[in-house]
């Protein structure tokens, strides 16, 4: 078991109650597919595994490799293997794609690395996703268009090899090629050992990947748990049916 | 403020050894600065520099002085001795206006000090470099004489311990000349430090400034840039850092005085701890500097919760045929910025450094010399704790 969530509930500093009882698994090697409408919490569910400060966990637990990892902030979880796609990518100024790289992936491996068998790695991972190499030397995000950005987030996961992926809606914003691209992406990042947690509305990643497992939210809420047969279902049917 | 033991025997006692007609100037000054009123440091209602605490008793001043220069065409030379060998540059140029009680003060004490000059045609390849080391209170001056098309960088890097220091340079770029003038202040965070920085520009020339601010309690810094002649522009860029208690107390202006002239103002900072600025732009453009363009621009960031920015921008214009705008802001660390980049497994302080760093990068980009870009990222992460 990679990731387990038990009988999480997370509201924002506010004191606004976003998420009710959430129960989910992720085991090793496993790709699993969140959906549901607008607002339902997925993006929360999200940025809560990843220590999002702006929210917090009122009672239950993420269990992440068999550990508790409720109180580790974000560094700490990402340097644990956890990555998190952005649903909208922050835009940092002045700090180029691939100095913030070459930093986050040296604290990650807890290793200095060089600047020169950095460029290298960059390059070859820029080449695997059709990513002008002009981009290392842009500013994180700035003025990048949606598309951009989100090829931007795969990128990152790219080169930092985490072991449990989260895509938050990584699918949307994306033209058909840079679709294709980023799904055949995924699946080479497919080992039998890394995990995927896929948050997307539209299930159009679901061409490429296939899942093990399909969550369905509904306002703050897991309301139901099927096999990939419920992705296309819904792509049919449409939430409204579901209770 | 509070200035003791100075009064005419002392003045005279101590520059015996200058011509007469100097130490007469200094008498006056003197004589002016005791009927002055203070200098009061207030700006609108509520924003003041404190200076109640300063009491100065020592005038005698002692810097380490390492000047690198290896272009022979040029003459630099110690004030002193510039006094009279070049009295009659000295008398055109020695601080000709004067604003404030303290330069009152500056003029009748001023001790060390340079005089460059750079005859007409000289272009300098290799950068001059002062590196002032401050032991005492200091009262130094800089006279910078550019000529006819001529062309110079210099860099000052000021240090020192925890002394009082006024300082006035006087920047005057002839006819087609182009001065940059790089000012890396990084001294202790326990000195007050008074600097007045002006340039005057003839037809043609181009002159400008590059202040980094790091050192101080107390750091008041005024730069005055004066498009005295047609086609003249200028640049004044600067980039500060205040942690601990600093309070800094920094002015940028540009004065158009004549047609077709152009000028940026660009500064960006840093606040920590319980640091504070009050910060002054102008853009000034006169009646006949028709076809001119002035802008400013102001940013603040602020890391902590105690510490503070005022800004006052501002413009007076007096022709309309004119481009002329402003700009300024004051922003806190982004929390949600701060969380995407510590997601990708860099711990906080390390992310704190990066958004300092990039909010930095649009003025430090505006830097051509590497070297001295580097410098200042250095110096911009010792700051960050
Ligand atoms: N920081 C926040 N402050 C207030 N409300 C929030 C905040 N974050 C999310 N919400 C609310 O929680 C609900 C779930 O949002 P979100 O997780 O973004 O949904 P999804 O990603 O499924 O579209 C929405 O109603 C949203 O408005
Ligand atoms: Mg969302």
């Amino acid at each position: 078991m990679i990731l387990k969530t038990k009988n999480l509930n997370v509201s924002t500093k506010d004191n606004l109650d976003i998420l009710h009882n959430i129960n989910l698994n992720v085991n090793e090697g496993e790709v699993v597919v969140i959906m549901g409408p607008n607002g339902s919490g997925k993006s929360t569910l999200a940025n809560i595994l990843m220590g999002n400060p702006n929210y917090k966990i009122d009672s239950g637990e993420i269990i992440y490799n068999n550990e508790k990892i409720n109180e580790l902030s974000p560094d700490e979880r990402a340097r644990k293997g956890i990555f998190l796609s952005f649903q909208y990518p922050a835009e940092i100024s002045g700090v180029t794609i691939s100095n913030f790289l070459r930093t986050a992936l040296s604290s990650i491996k807890g290793e200095k690395i060089s600047i020169i068998s950095f460029k290298k790695l960059l390059r070859k991972k820029m080449q695997m996703l059709k990513i002008d190499e002009k981009f290392a030397d842009r500013y994180l995000n700035e003025g990048f268009s949606g598309g951009e950005k989100k090829k931007t987030e795969i990128l990152q996961m790219f080169v930092l090899e985490p072991k449990l992926c989260i895509l938050d809606e990584t699918d949307s914003g994306l033209d058909v090629d840079s679709l294709k691209i980023v799904g055949e992406g995924v699946n080479k990042l497919k080992d039998g050992k890394r995990s995927f947690l896929i948050i997307t509305h539209y299930n159009r990643i679901l061409d490429y990947i296939k899942p093990n497992r399909v969550y369905v939210m509904k306002k703050g809420k897991v309301v139901k748990e099927g096999s990939s047969k419920l992705a296309f279902e819904l792509e049919k049917k449409g939430y409204e049916d579901i209770e | 403020m509070k200035f003791e033991n100075l009064n005419e025997n002392y003045l005279k006692r101590i520059f015996k050894d200058e011509p007469e007609w100097f130490v007469s100037d200094r008498l006056k000054s003197l004589k002016l600065f005791n009927q002055a009123k203070e200098d009061s440091f207030r700006y609108g209602s509520t924003m003041k520099t404190d200076v109640s605490d300063i009491k100065i008793s020592d005038y005698e001043s002692k810097i380490n002085l390492v000047l690198k220069n290896n272009d022979s065409r040029i003459i630099i030379k110690d004030f002193k001795k510039a006094l009279t060998e070049d009295d009659e540059l000295i008398r055109k140029f020695f601080m000709k206006e004067i604003k404030t009680r303290m330069e009152l003060l500056h003029k009748a004490i001023v001790q060390e000090g340079l005089l460059i000059y750079i005859p007409k045609n000289v272009k300098v390849k290799e950068d001059i470099t002062i590196d002032y080391e401050f032991l005492t209170n200091s009262f130094d001056y800089l006279l910078v004489i550019a000529e006819e098309n001529s062309e110079l960088n210099i860099i000052e890097r000021l240090r020192s311990k925890e002394i009082f220091r006024s300082n006035v340079v006087e920047i005057y770029a002839g006819r087609n000349s182009k001065v940059n003038f790089y000012s890396i202040q990084d001294m202790d965070n326990n000195c007050i430090n008074f600097s007045v920085k002006r340039s005057f520009a003839g037809k043609d020339s181009e002159c400008n400034f590059y202040n980094f601010d790091f050192g101080s309690k107390l750091n008041y810094s005024d730069t005055y840039s004066e498009l005295v002649e047609e086609g003249s522009c200028s640049k004044i860029k600067g980039i500060y850092f205040g942690n601990e208690k600093q309070h800094f107390n920094l002015a940028s202006s540009t004065h158009h005085k004549s047609r077709n002239t152009n000028s940026d103002i660009f500064t960006r900072g840093i606040l920590d701890d319980n640091s504070n600025i009050i910060y002054r732009g102008l853009v000034k453009i006169y009646e006949n500097a028709e076809n001119s363009n002035g802008y400013q621009k102001e940013d603040a960031l602020i890391l902590s919760e105690n510490a503070k920015a005022d800004s006052i921008p501002n413009l007076e214009i007096n022709n309309h045929d004119v481009k002329c705008s402003h700009s300024s802001s004051i922003s806190h660390l982004d929390k949600d910025k701060l969380f995407y980049l510590m997601s990708r497994g860099i711990d906080y302080k390390e992310c704190t450094k990066i958004m300092t760093e990039g909010f930095l990068m649009e003025v430090l980009n505006k830097i051509d010399k590497e070297e001295i870009k580097e410098e200042i990222k250095q110096l911009i992460k010792s700051k960050i704790k």
